[in-house]
C-alpha cells in the first residue's frame, strides 16, 4: 500500500531522523521502524518499533502483513576491526532484508552507501561516475563491507526488475549529530596526513543526507546514485580551517601502521584509509540533480563554517544526541 | 562610549561607560581626568618630509619603468612599489623619517655613499615593508583561507610560482612562440603536442606561452601520466597548477566544459626517447586524444616544440634502475646519474614551440568517436602535421643553444 515505509536500523542517528521526517511526504500513511536486538532509545513519534532482527526471515511475513511499500535498509555498523557478528549483521542483513522486500512484494529498496567504496585509487579518473567499479583495497572492516554490500547491491537490481532499488552512495557526513568516519577523523587529538599528499574531499552534511533519502522514497530512480554537496576542498585546508593540528606522517609508515593497528589496544580508532589521505575520491553528482531532482541546501563552505564554529566533532553522548533529536522534531511538529 | 558633560570647577566633564559623571579631577590645562583624555591627534605631516616622500615615490616610479622587472614579475608596478614603501615608511619612528627619506632620494639619483647607514636603513625599510605582505598573505594561507576550483587549481598559489615558469621561459631556453593565433582564446580546444626531453618541461612552456604571448591569455590544463599522482609533493603541485591526471573521462570533462586541454599522445614513449631517435615522433599512443576530441566536437590544435629534445639528451635507458626505484623512466645522460641531484638540471638549448592550424572535429558525429578508422584518420592527420613542422622548425633554428 502507497505510503507504507519501513526504516531499519532505527537506533541509528541517521534512520531516527528520517523516520520523523518521513511524515513530510505526501500521503504517508504509516512509518515502521525495524529495531535489532539490542536495546537503543524510545521511538521518535509516530513511528511504530518493531523488533525484528533484520537477518530474520519473518521479516518476509512483516513486510507482506503490514503491506509495507517502501524499505529504507538503513542497519549498517561502522566498526574498524572485523567482528562477526558485526559482518553478519552488515552484509548478511542486507541481503536478508533485499531479498525479503522483493519476496514480500515491496514496490521499492532504498539503500544507503558511501562514495568512499570506490576507491581512492592513483589512476582514477578526478569524478567518479555511478557505473565506475570499485576499485579500492580497503583495510578497514567497515568499507570493506560496504564494497561487499555495493557488489550484492549491484547483483540485486539486476536480477530483480520488478523492485525498484535506488542506492545512494554519500560523501563523508559531517554535521552536528554526525558520527561519520570522517567526523572521527578530524575528532583525533592530531588527524594524521600522508606527508607530501594533499587529496580532494567532498562533503555532505547530515541533513542533506536525509533530504536525499527522502527523495530516493518520492521519485523513482533505479540503480546507484552519488550523493555530495557541490564543490570539492582540499584536506589541508579543511584541516587548517577547522584549525586542527595535524600530524605528517610518511605514507608507507602510515600504511605500515594500519596493517599492524587492530592489533594493538592503543590504536582502536584509525577511522581512515591511508588511500584517502593520499588521492581523490570525488563521485560526479550529475545524476543526483538530474534524475534524483536533489540538490544540497547546505553548501560546503557552511559544512565546514560549522565546523569551525563547533570546533571538531566528538563522540557526543547518548543523552545529548536524543536531546538535539528531540529538538529537530518538535521543529518539525 | 565617553560623552561630554557640562561644567567644570576643577572636575572631569567626561561621562563613564555607565551613564553617571566621571569624579575624576581634571589635568591641568583640560577637561577631562587623566583616564578621559581625548585621543591625541596624530601629528601632521612636517612639509619638508612630505615633498621628500613625492621626490622619491616619483623616482621609485621612474625606476620601476625603466628596470624590465615586470616582464618577470607582472604583479611588481610602479604603484604597488609605492604601496610597499610607505608600508614600510610608517613602521619607522616619525623622527627618523626624513632622514631614511633623504637617503633614500640619494640612492635612487645615485649620489648614495654605500657606506652610510642611512642607505641601508632606508632599503631595510622597504624590505620590511615587503616581508609583511609575503606575511600577511602566508598567515592566511595557513588558516585555509584560500580558493580552489573543481579540479584543485589554486589561482593565488599558480601566481606566486609563475615566476619561475616566465624566467625559464624568458632567459633560460630563450622561447620563440609562433602561431599563437591558432589557439582560440574562448571555448573548448585540445593542444596536442610532441613531447620530448625526460622531464615534461614542454608541457609548462607551452603553459607559459599561453600566459605570456596569447591576447586572451588562459590557463592549460595539461593531461599528465598517473604516475605522478603517487609521488608526493610532486602530485599536489600539479594539481594546484591546473594540470589533471590523463584519463578519457577526465579529458572529455574538461573540453565539455569548454575548457584549453593539452595532451602528449607520445607519453612514456615520447620523453624516453633515445637521443639519436629526438626528432621522431613515437606512437601517438591508441588514438584516445582523437576520440576525446570527435566525442566532444573540439578542435585540435597540432603544437609543435623543438628544443625540449636537448634539454637532457637521453643516451641509453637504465632499465634496471627503473625497475630497482620504480620510476618510469632512468636516462643516462651527459650529466645525471654522475652529477647527482644537479644532473636534473635541464641544459639550456634554444627552444622553438608553433601552433599550427586547428584540426576541425565537428564534421564528425560523436559516434564517430567509436569507428577507429575515423579515429586514426585524425591522428594521423594530426601526428603528420606535427612532424612536418619539426623539420621546418628545426631548419629555421641556427642551432642547439641560440
Amino acid at each position: 500500500m502507497k505510503g507504507v515505509y519501513l526504516v531499519t536500523g532505527i537506533h541509528g542517528v541517521l534512520a531516527r531522523s528520517l523516520a520523523s521526517r518521513l511524515w513530510s511526504l505526501p500521503g504517508t500513511r504509516k512509518v515502521y521502524g525495524l529495531a535489532g536486538p539490542e536495546e537503543g532509545p524510545p521511538a521518535p513519534k509516530k513511528v511504530e518499533i518493531e523488533e525484528i532482527d533484520p537477518r530474520d526471515a519473518a521479516l518476509v511475513d512483516f513486510i507482506s502483513e503490514k503491506k509495507v511499500d517502501t524499505v529504507v535498509h538503513l542497519d549498517f555498523l561502522e566498526e574498524y576491526r572485523h567482528q562477526e557478528e558485526v559482518f553478519d549483521r552488515n552484509v548478511m542483513g542486507m541481503l536478508n532484508v533485499s531479498a525479503a522486500a522483493a519476496e514480500a512484494g515491496a514496490r521499492k529498496l532504498v539503500l544507503a552507501s558511501t562514495t568512499w567504496a570506490y576507491g581512492a585509487v592513483y589512476d582514477n579518473p578526478n569524478y567518479l561516475v555511478e557505473t565506475r567499479p570499485m576499485r579500492g583495497r580497503p583495510h578497514l572492516a567497515w568499507l570493506k563491507e560496504r564494497v561487499e554490500v555495493e557488489r550484492y547491491a549491484k547483483e540485486f537490481v539486476a536480477t530483480h526488475p520488478r523492485l525498484i532499488t535506488t542506492l545512494l552512495r554519500f560523501a563523508p557526513l559531517l554535521g552536528p549529530t554526525s558520527d561519520s568516519p570522517l567526523s572521527r577523523f578530524l575528532g583525533l587529538p592530531s588527524p594524521p596526513i600522508a606527508m607530501g599528499f594533499d587529496p580532494l574531499l567532498q562533503l555532505l552534511h547530515e541533513d542533506d543526507a536525509i533530504e536525499a533519502l527522502l527523495a530516493a522514497c518520492r521519485h523513482d530512480v533505479r540503480g546507484a546514485v552519488n550523493v555530495a554537496a557541490d564543490g570539492v576542498i582540499p584536506l589541508l585546508k579543511l584541516l587548517r580551517k577547522g584549525n586542527l593540528a595535524y600530524l605528517p606522517v610518511f605514507a608507507p609508515i602510515a600504511n605500515l601502521a594500519l596493517k599492524i593497528a587492530p592489533g594493538l589496544a592503543s590504536f582502536k580508532q584509525i577511522p581512515i584509509e591511508v588511500d584517502h589521505l593520499k588521492f581523490n575520491c570525488v563521485a560526479d553528482t550529475k545524476r543526483m540533480k538530474e534524475e534524483l531532482k536533489f540538490s544540497p541546501r547546505v553548501g560546503l563552505a557552511e559544512i565546514v563554517e560549522e565546523l569551525t564554529r563547533k570546533g571538531p566533532a566528538e563522540a557526543l553522548e547518548p543523552e545529548e544526541v536524543e536531546g538535539m533529536l528531540e529538538e529537530v522534531e518538535e521543529d518539525w511538529w | 562610549m565617553v560623552a561630554m558633560g557640562v561644567g567644570t570647577n576643577g572636575r572631569c566633564t567626561a561621562t563613564t561607560a555607565k551613564g553617571s559623571p566621571c569624579r575624576g579631577r581634571s589635568v591641568a590645562d583640560s577637561e577631562f581626568c587623566r583616564k578621559h583624555q581625548p585621543p591625541e591627534e596624530e601629528a601632521p605631516t612636517p612639509r619638508v618630509e612630505r615633498s621628500l616622500r613625492d621626490e622619491v615615490e616619483n623616482l621609485l616610479k621612474g625606476a620601476v619603468e625603466r628596470f624590465p622587472i615586470s616582464r618577470l614579475f607582472p604583479s611588481i608596478t610602479p604603484s604597488s612599489v609605492i604601496d610597499t614603501f610607505r608600508s614600510g615608511i610608517e613602521k619607522v619612528a616619525p623622527q627618523a623619517r626624513e632622514e631614511l627619506l633623504r637617503a633614500a632620494r640619494n640612492f635612487l639619483m645615485r649620489q648614495a655613499t654605500w657606506l652610510a647607514t642611512d642607505t641601508w636603513k632606508s632599503a631595510w625599510s622597504f624590505l620590511t615593508g615587503m616581508s609583511d605582505q609575503w606575511k600577511s598573505m602566508l598567515a592566511r594561507r595557513a588558516k585555509g583561507e584560500y580558493e580552489v576550483d573543481p579540479y584543485g587549481l589554486d589561482e593565488e598559489f599558480t601566481d606566486w610560482v609563475r615566476p619561475v615558469f616566465r624566467f625559464l621561459y624568458r632567459f633560460y631556453w630563450r622561447v620563440d612562440t609562433t602561431g599563437i593565433g591558432n589557439v582560440p582564446g574562448q571555448g573548448r580546444a585540445l593542444i596536442v603536442a610532441n613531447h620530448s626531453g625526460v622531464l615534461p618541461w614542454d608541457g609548462a612552456m607551452i603553459m607559459t606561452s599561453i600566459w605570456e604571448e596569447h591576447a586572451e591569455p588562459r590557463y592549460v590544463r595539461t593531461l599528465y601520466l598517473d604516475w605522478f599522482t603517487q609521488v608526493p609533493w610532486v602530485a599536489p603541485m600539479l594539481t594546484r597548477t591546473g594540470q589533471i591526471l590523463a584519463h578519457p573521462e577526465n579529458g572529455e570533462r574538461l573540453l565539455h566544459e569548454d575548457r584549453l586541454v593539452a595532451v602528449f599522445p607520445e607519453g612514456l614513449k615520447g620523453v624516453g626517447k633515445l637521443f639519436k631517435d629526438r626528432y621522431k615522433l613515437a606512437r601517438f599512443g591508441r588514438g584516445g586524444f582523437a576520440r576525446m576530441a570527435i566525442r566532444t566536437g573540439a578542435p585540435i590544435v597540432p603544437c609543435a616544440v623543438v628544443g625540449a629534445e636537448e634539454i637532457h639528451p637521453n643516451f641509453r635507458r637504465l632499465h634496471l634502475a627503473e625497475k630497482i626505484f620504480n620510476l618510469p623512466i632512468v636516462p643516462m645522460t651527459p650529466t645525471f646519474p654522475w652529477l647527482g641531484i644537479f644532473g636534473t638540471i635541464p641544459l639550456p638549448s634554444k627552444w622553438k614551440i608553433h601552433f599550427c592550424d586547428p584540426v576541425p572535429t565537428n564534421r564528425y558525429k560523436p559516434e564517430d568517436a567509436d569507428n577507429f578508422l575515423v579515429v586514426s584518420k585524425v591522428s594521423n592527420q594530426v601526428r603528420d602535421s606535427i612532424q612536418k613542422k619539426i623539420h621546418e622548425l628545426l631548419a629555421e633554428r641556427k642551432g642547439v643553444f641560440w
